[in-house]
């Protein structure tokens, strides 16, 4: 029972970290919040669906179509919405509403789009438990959670090894600096919405299997991945993904052995103790001020 | 701030005060101009409701700049009070609604303290945080408040005889508190605690080395926002005789934002603006149906790309231009 | 008794000293100069002193009142006002209600007075406006172009400082600490500062300024104290401090590095 309580908790935590992972990198990119990372998680759910489920590709392709698509929908949001409004002079405040705004869209257009009924999108990796080591696990939650770390180790990888990565964090750290030293700053700060788009797409095709299709589904992921990003230490990716693991066993947990109601009540109790107590989150990172 | 027009009346003098006059004038004859028209004059008790709401919430964000997206939250406080008040203990309706705005002030007070410690997304998420708190509060509270189905059967105002059971009636007393949180608001942004909060906006550090208590004046201006978000969620609540936690959702605390960003925050007319333009936006919208949403989302967005510093803030600054530009 | 007694004040930055034991006085009704190359420390000795820094030891005071346990807003009712190295107004309020505020600490009124602006609520307005005023036509002098009404961010640099200086002096500081209140000055603005320093000592009021402008600082000042890497290196008159070599060593470097 522990087990499977301890495995839900890290399926959700790792959804969770895939979202925090996105609102960390555009945080630590440019210092904005964002609201619309959960309609990328939406967005990339009914694509995979439309893909995979409807034009009936093959899994791999239908994943990869996906989250080129986002990537390209990550790259137009920061080059018409955010872009745009920064050069105006805009406060960190304008550009949240913005991403409100955005999100109310998405969340429409996919009503219109694909529907308001929940889609069942079928599991690739097999929904039947089986038995492994003596206990009985639900093998498409593992791959889950295997797929979802080897993302963020790519990711890892990406931005400490390859000198894009390491053009973007420069560009994070000192936004004239790394203009000066030749980094094109607009187009790094693009490329980091671009992926965070992309890993919201990520966390929603595998996030769909489990959790179903549907147009509000990225509403409560917007809020609970912010928090986690927050919890973990904004600025932090490491952090982010941490915070977003400690959510979903936190949220697991407390629905499994205190009472479901209250499980959001936990969270964010948790969330606001830790702003008012450790602001800079459990994992200590800069806090950036909007220049 | 040089709020040339709208501020303290100084520029303004006599045109100015006339008008206000006259709009006060028009309002208070409106319901019996509108006699047949029920469903407006509900539409303008609800403008009424918001524009106090807004206004609360313009001197937490527009006067001491914090930011703030958990108004609703303080709105549901002030609405839930009222309402169990008089529904389950059957205290008078006019009692319950002080109570609910002291509620909210209350607890408003008690989420301000720490919050004056982080600041920009911090706060914002601290609010954002504060209000779903409220809002599951209010969801899962079970057969005390009602659970998702909320509470039914709110008794309406009873002053003496008078028992404001109707729109129409109803209406006066809302114009009445429009009126008076106006007034209050004036009176605080031309004062002193004005020109502090002010100056915690523009410049903390600075306003701190001329003895103004940081701590102090971010609370007391978070527990004017509350107050009067309590205030119009009481008057909501004997509106409409029926609270849900539904009603007061983040998208709520959106809207109440994007209102005041609209009509220009920071001034005394321009939540009022805003509130309006918004609302008569929203029945407007009605009408597509299920476009309603994207549309709402665009016009947030060019909100935010066209009139940063909302109507107000952008009248001002074409008359700013003109004065500089002008002899000086 | 001196006015500001700086008496052995250690502040540190992770592992760097920004003051090392640092003791001064100013005396009572002086002009007092702290100078010194770019990082010795002045600022940050002026935001120890103001409480925006917290000492790690040593003791800041007031006529012997000590400072230092203070928290920052309630330096300025001690008597202790300042002005900043980068101006530190408030944009988009006007030039008058900039000097209002400086006189936050000198009433009292409340929320309950600012909704019911009673009598006394109205004098006490009535008081700050016009002392306000006055301050104002204290630094800008009989010169008629500034509008008062206009928002402080339309005046010109000069006049921004100089109205930095009428916020502090709106207070009622027995001392007054300017932060390089010449930066960014022409000849002219110069001289009128120099004319505004000196009658503001006239009228009892202390002076404490940083200045990089080393002709501004020698001929206004009647003590100077030198700070290097947060160490004090050289105080006395200006006669003596301009043909300190420690001082000029500070300044232009040992001879030797140069080679």
């Amino acid at each position: 029972m522990f087990l499977h309580v301890l495995i839900n908790g890290l399926v959700l935590g790792v959804f969770y970290a895939l979202a925090a992972l996105g609102f960390s990198l555009i945080y630590s990119a440019s210092g904005l919040m964002t609201f619309v990372q959960g309609d990328f998680f939406m967005l990339g759910a009914f694509i995979a669906y439309t893909l995979f489920v409807i034009l009936k590709l093959p899994f791999v392709i239908a994943f990869a179509v996906t989250l080129g698509l986002l990537f390209v929908v990550g790259l137009l949001t920061h080059k018409v919405v955010i872009g745009p409004l920064l050069r105006r002079g805009s406060g960190a405040i304008h550009i949240v509403l913005a991403t409100i705004g955005l999100a109310y869209f998405f969340e429409n257009f996919a009503m219109l789009a694909w529907g308001t009924e929940v889609y069942n999108f079928p599991s690739v990796f097999g929904d039947e438990a089986i038995q492994m080591a003596g206990l009985s696990i639900v093998p498409e939650k593992l791959w889950v959670v295997f797929i979802a770390v080897i993302c963020m180790l790519m990711l890892h990888f990406f931005m400490t090894r390859t000198k894009m990565g390491t053009a973007m964090r420069a560009a994070s750290q000192n936004r004239v600096a790394a203009g000066v030293l030749g980094v094109n700053v607009p187009m790094t700060e693009g490329l980091t919405w671009a992926i965070a788009a992309m890993i919201a797409a990520v966390g929603g095709v595998l996030l769909a299997p489990i959790y179903g299709v549907y147009a509000m589904m990225g509403v409560r992921i917007s809020l609970k991945g912010f928090a986690a990003a927050v919890v973990g230490g904004y600025g932090n990716m490491y952090g982010a993904m941490a915070g977003g693991i400690l959510f979903g066993l936190l949220e697991t947990f407390s629905s499994t052995y205190i009472s479901s109601e209250f499980k959001d009540i936990t969270t964010f109790a948790a969330l606001l103790i830790v702003l008012f107590y450790l602001p800079t989150g459990i994992f200590k990172s800069p806090i950036i001020e909007q220049a | 701030m040089a709020d040339l027009q709208l501020h303290s009346g100084q520029k303004n003098g006599r045109a100015g005060r006339a008008a206000i006059l006259l709009l006060v004038v028009a309002l208070f004859l409106a319901p019996v101009v509108l006699h047949s028209h029920l469903y407006v004059i509900f539409v303008l008790c609800t403008i009424g409701i918001y524009v106090i709401v807004n206004s609360g919430l313009d001197i937490v964000y527009g006067y001491s700049g914090q930011i703030s997206i958990g108004q609703a939250g303080f709105y549901a406080i002030g609405a839930y009070a009222s309402a169990l008040l008089s529904v389950r203990l059957g205290v008078p309706v006019l009692l319950t609604m002080i109570a609910g705005a002291l509620a909210a002030a209350v607890v408003g007070i008690i989420i301000a303290a720490p919050a004056t410690r982080v600041e920009h997304h911090f706060l914002a998420l601290v609010t954002i945080g504060f209000g779903e708190i409220v809002w599951l509060v209010f969801q899962n509270g079970g057969a005390f408040t009602g659970g998702a189905d909320g509470v039914v059967a709110i008794p309406p105002l009873k002053l003496g005889s008078l028992e404001f059971s109707g729109y129409r009636s109803y209406y006066y007393v809302i114009l009445v508190c429009v009126i008076l949180a106006l007034m209050v608001k004036a009176s605080i942004i031309d004062s002193r605690i004005g020109r502090a909060f002010m100056a915690i906006k523009y410049n903390p550090q600075a306003s701190a080395a001329f003895g103004v208590d940081l701590v102090k004046y971010k609370v007391t201006a978070f527990a004017i926002g509350a107050f009067y978000a309590g205030l119009g969620g009481a008057l909501y609540a004997h509106l409409i005789w029926f609270v849900s936690p539904e009603t007061f959702t983040l998208n709520q605390s959106v809207l109440f934002l994007t209102m005041v960003l609209l009509g220009g925050a920071g001034t005394l007319w321009g939540p009022v603006i805003g509130t309006v333009l918004l609302i008569v936006l929203l029945e407007v919208l009605q009408g597509f149906g299920t476009y309603q949403m994207a549309v709402y989302g665009v016009i947030i967005m060019l909100i935010l790309f066209f009139m940063p510093k909302g109507i107000v803030g952008g009248i001002e600054g074409m008359f700013r231009k003109l004065k500089v530009a002008g002899p000086v | 008794m001196a006015m500001l007694e700086v008496d052995k004040v250690v502040k540190r930055f992770g592992g760097l000293v920004a003051l090392n034991e640092l003791t001064f006085e100013v005396a009572v009704d002086s002009i007092h100069g702290l100078i010194g190359p770019n990082g010795s420390g002045k600022t940050t000795c002026f935001n120890v002193i103001t409480g925006s820094y917290r000492a790690e030891s040593g003791s800041v005071r007031l006529c012997g009142e000590e400072l230092n346990k203070l928290r920052i807003h309630k330096i300025n009712p001690k008597g202790v006002a300042r002005t900043f190295q980068h101006i530190s107004l408030f944009n988009d309020m006007t030039v008058l209600e900039n000097v209002m505020v400086g006189l936050h600490c000198r009433s009292m009124t409340g929320l309950l007075g600012s909704i019911l602006k009673t009598s006394p609520v109205r004098n006490e307005e009535r008081h700050i406006r016009s002392k306000a005023k006055e301050k104002l036509g204290f630094v800008l002098g009989k010169r008629g172009h500034v509008d008062i009404n206009s928002p402080v961010q339309n005046l010109s640099y000069g006049d921004q400082r100089l109205v930095e200086i009428a916020r502090a002096l709106a207070s009622e500081p027995r001392i007054i600490l300017l932060d390089e209140p010449a930066a960014g000055m022409n000849a002219t603005e110069k001289e009128t500062l120099k004319r505004i320093i000196r009658t503001m000592r006239d009228d009892g009021i202390t002076i404490l300024f940083v200045e990089h402008d080393m002709k501004l600082a020698m001929s206004i000042a009647d003590r100077i104290t030198v700070l290097d890497h947060g160490t004090k290196i050289a105080e006395g008159e200006p006669t003596e401090i301009q043909s300190h070599p420690a001082v000029m060593e500070a300044y232009l470097g040992k001879r030797r590095r140069d080679a």
